[in-house]
C-alpha cells in the first residue's frame, strides 16, 4: 500500500529526510516512532501528498505520489496532532461539506454524515458547533470528517496527543475496528503503550531515515523466549535463588534460563522457547520452593523495537545538497 | 460563475452569513439609506445614490477585502488549510469559492446597495447626474453601478491571490499579513482607478438615457473612446479575472499540481497592451515602465524560497526544459523588459536629443539614451537580486521589509549622502542610470549580489541530527 524509496527532504536550511525508505502493507497499521526531528511529520505529509520530496519517490497504492498528487489526495486522509476544525460551523456541517469534497450529493453526504457520526459515537455532537466541544471529541469529528471521504489510507499523526485516558482508549477501538473494516493506517506518537495496543507493524525512524521496520505481536520463532515470572510476594535472596534453581537442567548440562533481572516479587529470564525446557524451569522453581504465581511468555512489545539498536546502521550520507 | 453547488462556497456562506451577522450587513445601510433619504426632500434619489455608493466603497475597504485576504491566512491559524488541500475539490472550485465565499456577506450587502441604485436611478434628474470629487467625478450612469461591483470583484480577487501568492508553501501566517494583502487588494482597486482618472479627459459624449450630449470622463485606449466608467468597469473586469486566475494558479500550486510561468508572461502581455494604449505613439515605453514595475511586485510580493532556486538551479544543471517556465516572476518581468528596450530607445531617440535626456536625469555628464537604457536596465537587474538575497535570508521567503529598506538605501540616503559629500551629482552615475560609469557600476552591484544569492543556495544544509538537535 505504501512505498516510499529514498526520499530526501530538505527544507530552506536542514535537511530533514536523508533516504528514507518504508513500505507498510495493506489493511494493517503500522506505527511510525523516533525522537523529535527524526522525520516522521515530514515522510507523512509527503505520503499524503501535502509536501513533495527533494528527491526519491513515495508510492500509494501504486499512485506516485510527486507524478500525480490529486489522485492521492482522493485516497488518503490525514490527520495531523493539532485539529484544524471551524469553530462556527456546527458537526453536522463539518461532515457534510467534507461529503460534498469528496464528490457526494447533497442526500448522499447527509446520509453518510449521520452513519459516520455513528460509527464514532459523536451522532448526538451533530447539532453542535466544533466550539463547543471536548478536545476528545473534537478529535473524533477530524477523524469523521477525514472518513468522509472513504480513505484507502488514513494518515494520523500523534493522534493521541492532549487525550485523556478515556479518550485514548475510544481511540485504539475506533483504530481497531477500523482495520477490522480492512482500513490502512499510518499512525505515529510518542506513548509506545498506546500503539501497542492496535499496531501490526512499527517503523522505526532516526535522523531521516528508516532504521527499522519488523512486525509485532509473539516473538518470532526463535530459539529463546523472555519469560515474566511473579512471585506470591517480596522472596529474599530472589536473584541467588533463581540463579541456583535454573543452573542446571538444560541441554548437555548448561542452566535452564538465564535470570535477567529480579526484583521483590518478580523477575524476568530468559529460557529456550521447546515447550519442554520452559516446563522444566517451572518444576526446577517450583522444587526449590519459590512461591510462583505467574509463569508467562512476554510479548514483544514496540517499545523494544524501539529502544534497540537497529541491526546494522545504514552508511553515512553526504549532506552537501 | 459562482455555483451554489460549490461546497467551498456553501461552508463560506454557512460561516459568514449567519442570522445575525447577515441582519447586521443589511440592516445597518438600510439604516443609513433611511436617513439618508429623510434628510434630503427632493434630492433624496441622488442622495440615495450616493449614500448607497459610499456604503459599498467603506465595506469594500475595511470588511470585504479583509475577509478575501484572510481567506487562506484564516485557514492557516486555524489549521483546516491541509484538510482543504486533501479535500478533494479542484483548484477551480475551490478560488471561486473562497472569492466569492469568504466575503460573502459583503457580497450581500453590495447587491442589497446596488438594488437601490437602481431603484431610484429612474428618478434621478439630469441635472443632478454629477456627484462630487470623493466619488472621482464620475457621473451616476448604469455602468457606474456596473463599475461599483468590477471594482470589488477586483480587490477581492487581488486580495485572496496576494494572500495565497505569499502564504504558499508557509505553516503559520505572521501578524498583520491579512492586512497587508488587503492593502495589495485595496491597492489594486485604487491604482485601477487613479489610472483612469488620470489619463481620462471631459468630453462631451451622447447618453442614450438622457438622449443628449453630456460631459463625461472619457478614456481614449488605443483608439477607442470609453465612458469613464464603462473603462473602469472594464479594465476592472479584465484584471479582476487576471487576478482570480492567478488565484487559481496559485491554488494548483497549493495543491501540488504542476504550474509553470506562462499564465504570469501572459499577464504581462496584457500589462504592456494595457499601458501602451493610453499613448499607442510611445507604445514600447510605456510597456517598457510597466515591466519594469511589474519586476519590483514580482520581486517584492512573491516569496524566494531556497529550496525552490535550488530545484530551478537543478533543472538547468540537469538541462531539463522545465527550467525555462520554473523561474521566479520578476525575471520574465525583467526579460520583457530589456526586450522591449530597443524599441523604447527608438522612441527616446525620435522624441528627446541627448541634451534633454541628459536635463531629466538631472546628470552633469554626457550619457547617450542607449546607454542610460542599458544602465537602467542592469540597475533593475541589481534591484532585483537584491530582493531575491533578502527573500533568501528570511526564514519565510519573504524578505520584503529587508528589501524595501535596501532599496531606499540605494536610492535615497546614499545619494543624498553622495551629493553632501562630493557638493554635486557626479557621483550619482554609480547608483543610478545617470553617466558613463553607471553601466559599469550596476553591473559589478549586480555581479556581487548575484555571488550573494549564490552563497545561500549553494550553503550545506544541517542533517536531519543537527537539525534535530537545533
Amino acid at each position: 500500500m505504501i512505498e516510499a524509496d529514498n526520499l530526501i527532504y530538505d527544507y530552506a536550511r536542514a535537511r530533514a529526510l536523508d533516504g528514507a525508505s518504508l513500505t507498510a502493507p495493506a489493511g494493517e497499521i503500522t506505527a511510525l516512532v523516533g525522537a523529535n526531528g527524526a522525520g516522521k511529520t515530514t515522510l507523512m505529509r509527503i505520503l499524503a501528498g501535502l509536501q513533495r520530496p527533494t528527491s526519491g519517490v513515495a508510492r500509494v497504492d501504486g499512485i506516485d505520489v510527486a507524478a500525480n498528487p490529486r489522485a492521492v489526495h482522493r485516497m488518503v486522509a490525514f490527520a495531523a496532532d493539532f485539529i484544524g476544525l471551524y469553530d462556527d460551523l456546527s458537526a453536522e456541517r463539518h461532515l457534510v461539506h467534507a461529503g460534498r469534497c469528496a464528490g457526494l450529493s447533497w442526500a448522499a453526504a447527509r446520509s453518510r454524515a449521520e452513519q459516520t457520526a455513528e460509527r464514532l459515537g459523536i451522532a448526538p455532537l451533530l447539532p453542535r458547533l466544533a466550539e463547543e466541544m471536548s478536545r476528545g471529541q473534537r478529535q473524533r469529528l477530524a477523524i469523521a470528517q477525514a472518513l468522509m471521504k472513504d480513505p484507502r489510507l488514513l494518515i494520523l499523526d500523534e493522534p493521541a496527543s492532549g487525550l485523556d485516558p478515556e479518550a485514548r482508549r475510544v481511540l485504539s477501538d475506533l483504530l481497531l475496528a477500523l482495520k477490522a473494516e480492512g482500513a490502512t493506517i499510518l499512525v505515529s506518537s510518542h506513548i509506545l503503550s498506546e500503539l501497542d495496543d492496535y499496531s501490526d507493524r512499527v517503523a522505526v525512524m532516526k535522523a531521516g531515515r528508516v532504521t527499522r521496520v519488523e512486525a509485532l505481536g509473539a516473538e518470532p520463532a526463535a530459539a529463546m523466549e523472555i519469560v515474566t515470572v511473579v512471585f506470591d510476594g517480596p522472596v529474599k535472596g530472589l536473584p541467588q535463588a533463581l540463579r541456583d534453581a535454573l543452573s542446571s537442567g538444560g541441554d548437555e548440562g548448561a542452566p535452564l534460563a538465564e535470570v535477567l533481572a529480579a526484583g521483590d516479587g518478580a523477575a524476568q529470564i530468559r529460557v529456550s522457547a521447546k515447550p519442554s525446557v520452559k516446563s522444566a524451569a517451572l518444576a526446577a522453581l517450583v522444587a526449590a520452593k519459590l512461591p510462583v504465581t505467574e509463569f508467562a511468555p512476554r510479548k514483544r512489545r514496540l517499545a523494544d523495537a524501539y529502544f534497540e539498536p537497529a541491526a546494522s546502521a545504514p552508511p553515512a550520507r553526504n549532506n552537501a545538497s | 460563475m459562482a455555483s451554489l453547488s460549490n461546497p467551498e462556497l456553501i461552508r463560506n456562506i454557512w460561516i459568514e452569513c449567519r442570522p445575525l451577522r447577515l441582519a447586521a450587513a443589511l440592516g445597518v445601510p438600510a439604516l443609513l439609506l433611511m436617513i439618508s433619504f429623510t434628510d434630503n426632500g427632493d434630492g433624496a434619489p441622488v442622495a440615495l445614490f450616493v449614500t448607497a455608493h459610499w456604503i459599498i466603497l467603506a465595506a469594500v475597504t475595511f470588511w470585504g477585502a479583509r475577509k478575501a485576504a484572510d481567506a487562506v491566512a484564516g485557514e492557516l491559524r486555524e489549521r483546516t488549510w491541509d484538510q482543504q488541500r486533501l479535500s478533494g475539490l479542484g483548484p477551480g472550485a475551490m478560488t471561486i469559492g473562497k472569492v466569492f465565499g469568504a466575503p460573502s456577506a459583503v457580497w450581500a450587502l453590495i447587491l442589497f446597495c446596488v438594488a437601490v441604485q437602481i431603484a431610484v436611478y429612474p428618478a434621478i434628474q439630469p441635472s443632478n447626474a454629477n456627484f462630487g470629487p470623493l466619488a472621482l467625478g464620475y457621473n451616476i450612469t448604469p455602468a457606474a453601478i456596473v463599475a461599483e461591483i468590477a471594482c470589488a470583484f477586483l480587490v477581492f480577487a487581488t486580495a485572496f491571490f496576494a494572500g495565497l501568492l505569499a502564504l504558499n508553501g508557509q505553516d503559520r501566517p505572521r501578524a498583520f499579513d491579512a492586512t497587508f494583502f488587503q492593502l495589495v487588494g485595496l491597492g489594486a482597486g485604487v491604482a485601477l482607478t487613479i489610472i483612469v482618472q488620470a489619463v481620462a479627459v471631459e468630453k462631451a459624449m451622447p447618453n442614450m438615457i438622457e438622449g443628449r450630449m453630456v460631459e463625461t470622463l472619457v478614456m481614449d485606449w488605443w483608439g477607442l473612446s470609453l465612458e469613464g466608467s464603462l473603462a473602469l468597469t472594464l479594465f476592472a473586469g479584465v484584471f479582476g479575472l487576471w487576478a482570480l486566475y492567478g488565484g487559481y494558479h496559485q491554488m494548483r500550486r497549493a495543491f501540488a499540481m504542476r504550474t509553470s510561468a506562462l499564465p504570469w508572461a501572459a499577464f504581462l502581455v496584457w500589462v504592456a497592451v494595457f499601458v501602451a494604449g493610453w499613448r499607442p505613439e510611445v507604445w514600447a515605453f510605456s510597456a517598457a515602465a510597466a515591466m519594469a514595475a511589474a519586476c519590483y511586485a514580482g520581486a517584492l510580493l512573491e516569496p524566494h524560497r531556497l529550496a525552490e532556486y535550488r530545484a530551478w538551479l537543478r533543472c538547468w544543471g540537469t538541462a531539463d526544459l522545465r527550467a525555462l517556465t520554473a523561474g521566479p516572476a520578476w525575471l520574465y518581468a525583467w526579460i520583457a523588459t530589456a526586450a522591449l528596450a530597443p524599441f523604447a530607445l527608438e522612441i527616446l531617440r525620435e522624441t528627446a536629443s541627448d541634451d534633454d535626456i541628459r536635463k531629466l536625469i538631472l546628470s552633469e555628464i554626457d550619457i547617450s539614451a542607449a546607454w542610460l537604457i542599458a544602465s537602467a536596465l542592469m540597475f533593475l537587474l541589481r534591484d532585483m537580486l537584491i530582493c531575491v538575497w533578502a527573500g533568501l535570508r528570511a526564514s519565510d521567503g519573504r524578505g520584503l521589509w529587508a528589501a524595501v529598506v535596501m532599496l531606499v538605501t540605494l536610492y535615497v540616503l546614499l545619494p543624498a549622502l553622495s551629493t553632501a559629500v562630493a557638493g554635486g551629482t557626479s557621483g550619482l552615475q554609480l547608483l543610478m542610470p545617470m553617466g558613463e560609469l553607471s553601466l559599469f557600476s550596476a553591473a559589478l552591484q549586480a555581479a556581487m549580489a548575484g555571488g550573494l544569492i549564490l552563497v545561500e543556495v549553494t550553503r550545506p544544509l544541517r542533517g536531519p541530527s543537527e537539525a534535530a538537535a537545533a
